[in-house]
């Protein structure tokens, strides 16, 4: 066998470091890959669902906005509202739509097009939901003027029966902040779930 | 030991070093399946082995010694692995020249490195394996009950098989 040059024994150092790389991210896999597949499926479920819902909520609010429109006989401020709410369920809708596009169904099998997805999901969620709070604060700026514009409007019954006031002010503004709450709450754990999930992928599936 | 005892040590073997003994099945047994029965047999051998070990060696060698000898009683009891890639003569066939081992794995998408160990020979794979978990020459003698000269030489060989192998499923 002919001498090695100090060169070549740490360029075959280099190469063995490489395989051993390479080999330590093949354990694992299977399992890994098990799990994930079993939380696409689970997953899309759960994201056909969401859409289903949003949808259904999105075609209610067009549906109340048009009987508003057809009582009003041509209110201005109850027009401008509702045009603002059907402008905002149909960019709701899109958005929604077209976030979720490529992701609702797996269209690939195998462990890296799962991870990808996993991770494509997990995205989206947060991004939706980022967009939810936007959208959330960007409504109350229609919505906020047009209930002061309603007490002023509806001034001596709401004087003469409060409750009325109080339970639908009130009732509306309770909601709005548990909604608000909710999707908080939600990009908090979406992040947290973001972080375990990349970090389990990382100790999993590489060196 | 007791029984519980005992039990309770294999679980935390198995769940310690599961990765390692993952590969070195997945070195010897190229179906699912099969990997799966070797790591049945892996863990039953665990289990009858566990009371003569007295910490001689590291706890990883003693685990990776009882894989690697089950792996190969596994591959004598059903035969070499490259019976696979005869059933698939056809699939390789268009590639006369190649090493049908490696074109058979890149057809299946696996991981070249894996292919190449899977299409050494028995003597260079149980070296190059145990190599790749990061053993020492010194441990790989005590697992193959040899010296580490000879580990060493069959390293070297081992190596420079990998390396021709590697180039070739570049190539292909």
């Amino acid at each position: 066998m002919s001498e090695r040059g100090p060169n070549e024994e740490r360029s075959e150092d280099v190469e063995l470091a490489g395989w051993r790389k390479e080999w330590a991210s093949l354990g694992g896999r299977d399992e890994i890959a098990k799990e994930l597949a079993v939380r696409v499926v689970k997953d899309g479920r759960r994201i056909s669902r969401g859409i289903a819902i949003e949808l259904a909520a999105g075609a209610l609010a067009t549906g109340t906005c048009v009987w508003m429109l057809a009582r009003s006989r041509g209110e201005l401020v109850t027009v401008v509202l509702c045009a603002a709410i059907l402008i905002f369920v149909g960019v709701w809708c899109t958005r929604l739509l077209t976030l979720r596009k490529g992701t609702i169904a797996a269209a690939d099998t195998g462990l890296d097009a799962f991870i990808e997805l996993t991770r494509r999901r997990l995205e989206d969620d947060l991004r939706w939901s980022a967009f939810s709070k936007r959208a959330m604060v960007a409504m109350s700026i229609f919505v906020v003027p047009w209930g002061v514009w309603a007490v002023v409007a509806r001034w001596e019954l709401y004087r003469a029966e409060p409750w009325r006031a109080v339970v639908g002010f009130g009732g509306a503004a309770l909601v709005w902040a548990g909604c608000y709450v909710l999707v908080e709450r939600r990009r908090v754990k979406l992040e947290a779930e973001r972080e375990r999930f990349l970090t389990l992928v990382a100790e999993r599936t590489a060196d | 030991m007791v029984a519980a005892d005992r039990e309770r040590e294999l679980s935390r073997l198995l769940a310690e070093h599961a990765r390692p003994l993952e590969r070195v099945a997945a070195a010897y047994a190229r179906s699912a399946a099969d990997r799966e029965d070797l790591l049945q047999d892996i863990a039953l051998a665990l289990w009858q082995a566990l009371p003569a070990f007295r910490g001689e060696c590291s706890e990883r060698t003693y685990v990776l010694r009882i894989a690697h000898n089950r792996a190969v009683s596994f591959l004598a009891k059903r035969g070499p692995v490259v019976e696979d890639v005869e059933d698939h003569q056809d699939d390789v066939a268009s590639s006369t020249g190649k090493n049908p081992a490696i074109v058979y794995e890149r057809k299946e998408r696996g991981s070249r490195l894996l292919a190449a160990v899977r299409a050494l020979p028995l003597g260079h794979r149980q070296v190059i394996t145990q190599l790749l978990e990061g053993l020492s020459h010194r441990d790989i003698a005590e697992v193959l009950g040899t010296s580490e000269t000879n580990v060493a030489v069959r390293a070297n060989r081992a190596r420079a098989a990998m390396r021709a192998l590697l180039e070739e499923s570049d190539r292909t």
